[in-house]
C-alpha cells in the first residue's frame, strides 16, 4: 500500500515534470512573461488529483484558482466583491461573438489567458490519464522530444538541458511504466536497476562524449527561406539570417548554404539582373538603408522614376514574372517602364532602397504572384561612360560616398593605388572591378568568415580572407570606389537564372531559385545614371557594354571589358544555340519528358519505399485485421486449420515465438500467461482435437470463432 | 506435461485412494496407475524409507488385487520365486507349489540384491507373463503388475541389474523425499492408526482388466507415433549416447502414451503426453557414453535435450 502512494506520487510528479517542459519555454519563445501562474495551475492540479479530492470539490478548487490568477493578473479587483466576475461575464459574452466570427487578432490577453487555462486543464487531464491511469506515455514524449527539437530550432529557445533531461527522465518513465504494464510474475525485480543504469549510462556518454559538427546542411535555412516573404511587412521582427533573398543585411559574413527552392520563372526577352533594392549605408558590417518616409507611387506606367539619362541608348522588352509564392514587394529589372498586374494596384516605391511594394489603394500590401513587366534595356557605351565628368551632385555624393568613420585607412590606399593608372572614372571602376579577378580573390560559400568586433567586414576580405561569395565582391568594391569619391550603392536581387526553355513567343523561360539570389554593384556616372558591375568572381555582367570600332585598341581596360562580358554573353548564347541545334523541337520535348518521366519515377519509387517502409514497420497494428478479415466468412475444412497457423505467425511475429520443442499446449499456456486470459488454451484444446484425432469441430466453430478472434484482435492491440 | 488436466474420473478415486496413504505422491501414483494399465512394470529406485513398499500396498489395495512381496536377498533361489514341485507321497505324483510371483501385484524389493539368475527367472516371468516350472507352462495371474524396487546407494554385495534387462521395465520411477508440509502430513496420519489398514478398494480386478482393454483403444495419430520415432531415432545418433532406445522401447512409449492419454481423460495422445513420458521410459533404455557419465551428464537430462530439439508436429 505504502509502496503504491510512493508510486502514484512519483507519477505525478513526472506529469508535472513533462508538463512543466512545455510551459517553460513560453517566456522565450511568445511574450508570455508570467509563466508560474500556469505552472502552479498544473502542480495544484495533481496535487488535487494525488490527494483524491472529490470530483466536484476539486473542481471547484480549481475554477477558484483559474479565477483568482486571472483577477490577479488583469482585473485588479478585490478577489472577494465579485466585481470581476461582471467584468469577466460582459468580457466573456463579447468574445463568443469574437470566435464565432472567427476574429481571433480581436481578443484580450485576458481571455487568451483563460482560453490558455482551459487548455492547459485538459492537458493536465490527458497526460494524467495516460500517465497515471493507461501507464503509457511513449505519444507524449514523442510529442515532447518534437516540440523541444521545433522550438531549439527555429526560435532562440534553446533546447539542450531540456534534451537531456526528456531523454534522461523519459527513457527512464518509459522502462518503469512497461515494467509497472507487465504481469506481476513477468517483473524481473532487476528490471528497474538495469534500466536506470543504461539510461544512466548512455546519458553519460552522449554528454561527454565528443559531438561531430552537423554533417548535413541545415534543412531549417530551406524552410525558413518560405517564410521570408511574410517577414517582409514587418522588416524588424526577427533578426535570423537567412539563406537566399533576405533583408536584413546590417551583419554580413558567414557561411551561406545551397538552396534549390524555386523562387519565380519568368518569360522574358533580355538577360539582366532582378532588382529588389538597393542599399546605401554602410556600417562597416553590413548594410542599413538611410531613414526616408519618401514613397513614389504609380499605376501601370513608372512616369516619374528615369533610370537612365536620355544619352543612353534603350530598347524597350518585356518580361512575365510568375512567383512561387506571392510576395509583397516587385522583382524587376533595372529600367522598368511598366507594370500589369491583374488586380488593381498601386505600385509604391520607396524612394530610399528604391523597393518596390504592390499595395491597394488604401496602401495595404498586396502580395502579387504574377505580372508582365516592360523595360528599357540599356546598352551603355563605353565611349560614353569615358568621358563622362566626375559628379558634382551634393545630394549623390553625400549620400553614396558614405563611409563608417573607423574604416581602416589602408582600404583606401589600396583603391588609390588600384586606380593609379586610370584617367576617367569609368576606367578607375573597370580597374578596381578587375582587381579581384587578378589577385587570387576565390568564390567561396562556405567558409566564410564573419569579421569580429572590431573588425571591418570589407577590411578582412581584402586582405586576410580573400574569399567570400557576391556579398564581400560587391561591398568591397563600393568601398573601394567610394574612398576614391566615386558614388556607389549596393543592390541586392537576383541573376537572371537557369534558362529552361524558349515559349512560344520567343521568349525565354528562365527559373530563378534561392540560389541565384545576389547582390552587385551600381555606380553613378553623370549624365549617363546608376550603371550596373559585376565584381563577383564566376559571375558576369548580363548587361551591355559597346564600343566605337576606333576605340578598340586604345585603351587595354575596355579591351578587358569586352574579352569579359562579350564571350560570356556568347557562351550562354552558344550554349542556346547548341541546345536548339542539336535537337528538333520533338526531340527537345521528348527529352524533357523523359526528364520528367524520370523524375516522377524517381519520386514515385521513394514515396512507395517510404509507404513499404512504413507499412512494414506498422504491420502489427493492420495485418491481424486482414487475416481476421481473411477468415470471417469462411468455414469448415481446413479453416480451423489455417486460421490457427495463421494465429500463430501473428504471435511470432510480435516476438512471442513457440520454441520448435514446445508442444501447443506448453505455449497456449506461455501466450495465456502474456495476455492474462486463458482464451489461447482453450482454442488450443480444440484445436488439439482437430490435428491429433482427426476430429471435425462443428459444433463448437462458434466458440472457435470467437476466441480466435479475439486472441488475433488482443495481438493487433 | 499437460498441467491441471482433469483425471479420469476412475483413475482420479484411485489417485485419491493412495493419497490417502502415500502423501504428495500424486505423480509417482499417476505413473503407476499409467504402468499397470499399459500392462507394463515399474522399477522404482530409491533409497529405503520413503514409501516405496507402501504405495505398491496401497494401489494393491485399491484394486482389490492379491498383493504379494519378494524380499529378495543374495542366497534367493529362482525357485524361491517361481515355486517348486513338491513330491507329495499321498498321490504319488509331484504337487506344483506356487511361488510369490503368482499374484496380481508384485512388490519386488530390492532386486539388485540377488543373484542374476534369480533375477531372471523374474524378469522372465514379466516378459512372458508365464511361467515354466519344471517343463509345465503356467499361465500367471492377470493383471500381472511388478514393481521392483532398488537401492541406488549401497553397491556393496549387489548384482546391478543389466542394461538389457533394464527395459523389461516400462518406466523407472523415483520417489524422492517429502517436503517439510507432506513429511508433517505423514506424522499426522500415522500418529494413531496406520493408514494402510484402512484402505478399502475402489475398482475390481474385472474392471481394471476392462480398463486395460480401452487404453488400448486410445487414438494414438500418424503425427504423434512419428513424433515419438524421431525421439528414439535422435537417440541412436546422439554424440553423449553409447546405445540408443530400441524398438522395443518405442513400443513401449507408444504403449506408455496411451495410457497416460486415458489417465487424464482423453481418447486420443498428445505430443505432451509423449513429452510427459519420455523421461520415465526412455532413460533406462539407454547408455551412455563413458565422457558423458565423467561429465556428469545424466541419462535424463540428454532425453530432456532431445525433446526439446525435437520439432512438435503442430500442423497437418
Amino acid at each position: 500500500m505504502e509502496q503504491s502512494r510512493i508510486k502514484t506520487f512519483a507519477y505525478y510528479l513526472f506529469a508535472f515534470w513533462l508538463l512543466w517542459e512545455w510551459l517553460a519555454p513560453l517566456t522565450v519563445v511568445s511574450d508570455t512573461k508570467n509563466i508560474q501562474v500556469f505552472i502552479v495551475f498544473v502542480a495544484f492540479y495533481f496535487l488535487l488529483e494525488l490527494l483524491r479530492v472529490p470530483l466536484w470539490l476539486s473542481v471547484c478548487l480549481k475554477i477558484g484558482y483559474l479565477f483568482y490568477a486571472l483577477n490577479d493578473l488583469f482585473f485588479h479587483a478585490p478577489f472577494l466583491s465579485f466585481q470581476w466576475l461582471f467584468m469577466f461575464g460582459e468580457e466573456a459574452v463579447y468574445h463568443l461573438s469574437l470566435i464565432r466570427h472567427f476574429q481571433w487578432e480581436d481578443m484580450t490577453d485576458r481571455f487568451r489567458t483563460f482560453l490558455f487555462f482551459l487548455m492547459l486543464w485538459m492537458m493536465c487531464y490527458l497526460v494524467q490519464y495516460w500517465l497515471v491511469k493507461q501507464k503509457r506515455i511513449w505519444l507524449f514524449l514523442v510529442m515532447t522530444f518534437i516540440y523541444i527539437a521545433v522550438l531549439d530550432t527555429f526560435t532562440p529557445f534553446s533546447g539542450t538541458g531540456a534534451i537531456v533531461r526528456l531523454v534522461g527522465a523519459g527513457f527512464f518513465l518509459l522502462s518503469w511504466l512497461h515494467y509497472e504494464r507487465l504481469p506481476a510474475a513477468k517483473q524481473p525485480a532487476k528490471w528497474l536497476v538495469m534500466g536506470a543504469f543504461a539510461v544512466g549510462a548512455a546519458l553519460l556518454c552522449g554528454y561527454a562524449g565528443p559531438k561531430l559538427a552537423p554533417q548535413w546542411p541545415d534543412p531549417v535555412a530551406f524552410i525558413k527561406s518560405y517564410a521570408a516573404e511574410d517577414r517582409e511587412q514587418d522588416p524588424n521582427q526577427f533578426a535570423v539570417k537567412k539563406i537566399g533573398y533576405g533583408n536584413n543585411d546590417s551583419r554580413l559574413g558567414g557561411p551561406f548554404i545551397a538552396d534549390n527552392t524555386v523562387v519565380f520563372t519568368a518569360e522574358d526577352e533580355g538577360t539582366h539582373y532582378w532588382r529588389v533594392e538597393t542599399k546605401d549605408i554602410y556600417t562597416g558590417k553590413g548594410w542599413d538603408i538611410s531613414d526616408s518616409v519618401q514613397v513614389k507611387t504609380f499605376e501601370q506606367e513608372n512616369n516619374f522614376h528615369q533610370w537612365f539619362e536620355n544619352s543612353v541608348e534603350k530598347k524597350q522588352l518585356a518580361a512575365h514574372v510568375r512567383m512561387v509564392q506571392p510576395a509583397s514587394y516587385l522583382v524587376y529589372p533595372e529600367g522598368l517602364k511598366t507594370v500589369h498586374a491583374s488586380k488593381d494596384i498601386v505600385f509604391r516605391m520607396e524612394a530610399a532602397n528604391e523597393k518596390i511594394y504592390p499595395t491597394d489603394r488604401e496602401s495595404y500590401l498586396v502580395p502579387l504572384q504574377e505580372y508582365e513587366l516592360t523595360y528599357e534595356y540599356p546598352t551603355f557605351s563605353i565611349e560614353k561612360l569615358k568621358v563622362s565628368p566626375p559628379v558634382t551632385d551634393e545630394q549623390i555624393l553625400k549620400r553614396y560616398t558614405q563611409l563608417p568613420d573607423h574604416l581602416p585607412k589602408r582600404v583606401q590606399e589600396l583603391a588609390q593605388q588600384i586606380t593609379k593608372q586610370a584617367a576617367t572614372t569609368y576606367e578607375k571602376v573597370k580597374a578596381i572591378e578587375q582587381y579581384f579577378h587578378l589577385n587570387g580573390f576565390a568564390y567561396e560559400t562556405k567558409d566564410v568568415a564573419v569579421p569580429s568586433r572590431n573588425q571591418d567586414y570589407v577590411d578582412q576580405f581584402l586582405f586576410e580572407t580573400k574569399k567570400g561569395y557576391c556579398d564581400n565582391f560587391s561591398t568591397a568594391m563600393i568601398v573601394l570606389l567610394r574612398s576614391i569619391d566615386i558614388p556607389a550603392r549596393w543592390v541586392k536581387g537576383y541573376t537572371s537564372g537557369q534558362w529552361v526553355d524558349e515559349t512560344d513567343d520567343g521568349k525565354d523561360l528562365y527559373r530563378v531559385t534561392n540560389n541565384n539570389a545576389h547582390s552587385w554593384v551600381e555606380v553613378y556616372f553623370s549624365r549617363i545614371g546608376w550603371v550596373p558591375f559585376e565584381p563577383t568572381q564566376g559571375f558576369n555582367n548580363p548587361y551591355e557594354f559597346t564600343e566605337a570600332e576606333s576605340a578598340v585598341e586604345s585603351t587595354p581596360v575596355p579591351e578587358q571589358q569586352q574579352t569579359q562580358t562579350a564571350p560570356n554573353r556568347t557562351r550562354l548564347e552558344e550554349q542556346l544555340q547548341q541546345d536548339r541545334l542539336s535537337s528538333s523541337p520533338q526531340q527537345n520535348q521528348e527529352r524533357l519528358l523523359s526528364i520528367v518521366n524520370w523524375k516522377s519515377v524517381l519520386s514515385l519509387t521513394v514515396s512507395l519505399m517510404v509507404l513499404t517502409i512504413l507499412l512494414y514497420g506498422t504491420r502489427r497494428k493492420w495485418w491481424p485485421y486482414i487475416t481476421l478479415l481473411q477468415f470471417k466468412y469462411r468455414h469448415g475444412g481446413d479453416t480451423f486449420v489455417k486460421a490457427y497457423d495463421a494465429l500463430l505467425r501473428h504471435l511470432k511475429s510480435c516476438g512471442l515465438k513457440r520454441k520448435e520443442g514446445q508442444t501447443l499446449r506448453q505455449y497456449a499456456a506461455y501466450i495465456d500467461n502474456w495476455f492474462g486470459t486463458n482464451e489461447m488454451s482453450q482454442l488450443t484444446q480444440l484445436y488439439e482435437r482437430v490435428i491429433y484425432k482427426n476430429e471435425i469441430v462443428d459444433q463448437q466453430w462458434e466458440e472457435v470463432k470467437e476466441l480466435w478472434e479475439n486472441l488475433i484482435k488482443r495481438i493487433a492491440s | 506435461m499437460p498441467k491441471n488436466e482433469e483425471l479420469h474420473p476412475v483413475i482420479g478415486t484411485m489417485v485419491e485412494n493412495i493419497e490417502k496413504v502415500i502423501v504428495g505422491k500424486r505423480e509417482v501414483a499417476t505413473l503407476s496407475i499409467v504402468a499397470l494399465l499399459a500392462r507394463g512394470h515399474v522399477l522404482l529406485e530409491d533409497v529405503p524409507g520413503v514409501g516405496k513398499t507402501m504405495l505398491v500396498r496401497a494401489l494393491a489395495k485399491s484394486v482389490s488385487a492379491q498383493f504379494k512381496r519378494i524380499q529378495f536377498t543374495p542366497d534367493l533361489l529362482p525357485s524361491d520365486v517361481t515355486g517348486v514341485s513338491i513330491y507329495n507321497p499321498k498321490e504319488g505324483q509331484f504337487e506344483y507349489k506356487p511361488g510369490p510371483v503368482m499374484g496380481n501385484i508384485i512388490l519386488a524389493d530390492e532386486i539388485n540384491r540377488t543373484s542374476p539368475r534369480t533375477q531372471s527367472a523374474l524378469l522372465e516371468a514379466m516378459e512372458e507373463g508365464s511361467l515354466t516350472v519344471d517343463g509345465v507352462t503356467r499361465p500367471l495371474p492377470r493383471p500381472f503388475f511388478v514393481m521392483a524396487t532398488q537401492n541406488p546407494i549401497e553397491y556393496e554385495g549387489t548384482y546391478p541389474l543389466p542394461e538389457a534387462q533394464l527395459d523389461r521395465f516400462l518406466l523407472k520411477l523415483n520417489m524422492g523425499y517429502p517436503s517439510i508440509q507432506e513429511e508433517m502430513d505423514i506424522l499426522n496420519k500415522t500418529e494413531k492408526v496406520v493408514p494402510i489398514d484402512q484402505l478399502q478398494p475402489v475398482i475390481t480386478i474385472k474392471d481394471l482388466l476392462l480398463l486395460q482393454e480401452k487404453v488400448q483403444e486410445v487414438y494414438v495419430d500418424e503425427r504423434v507415433k512419428r513424433y515419438i520415432v524421431e525421439i528414439v531415432q535422435r537417440s541412436r545418433s546422439h554424440e553423449s549416447i553409447y546405445l540408443g532406445v530400441s524398438p522395443r522401447g518405442s513400443v513401449a512409449l507408444m504403449k506408455a502414451v496411451q495410457a497416460y492419454a486415458f489417465v487424464h481423460g482423453r481418447d486420443f495422445a498428445l505430443p505432451d503426453d509423449v513429452q510427459s513420458l519420455a523421461p520415465y521410459v526412455l532413460a533406462h533404455r539407454i547408455i551412455l557414453k563413458a565422457h558423458a557419465k565423467f561429465d556428469g551428464i545424466s541419462a535424463g537430462h540428454i532425453i530432456s535435450e532431445i525433446i526439446s530439439r525435437t520439432p512438435v508436429p503442430v500442423q497437418r
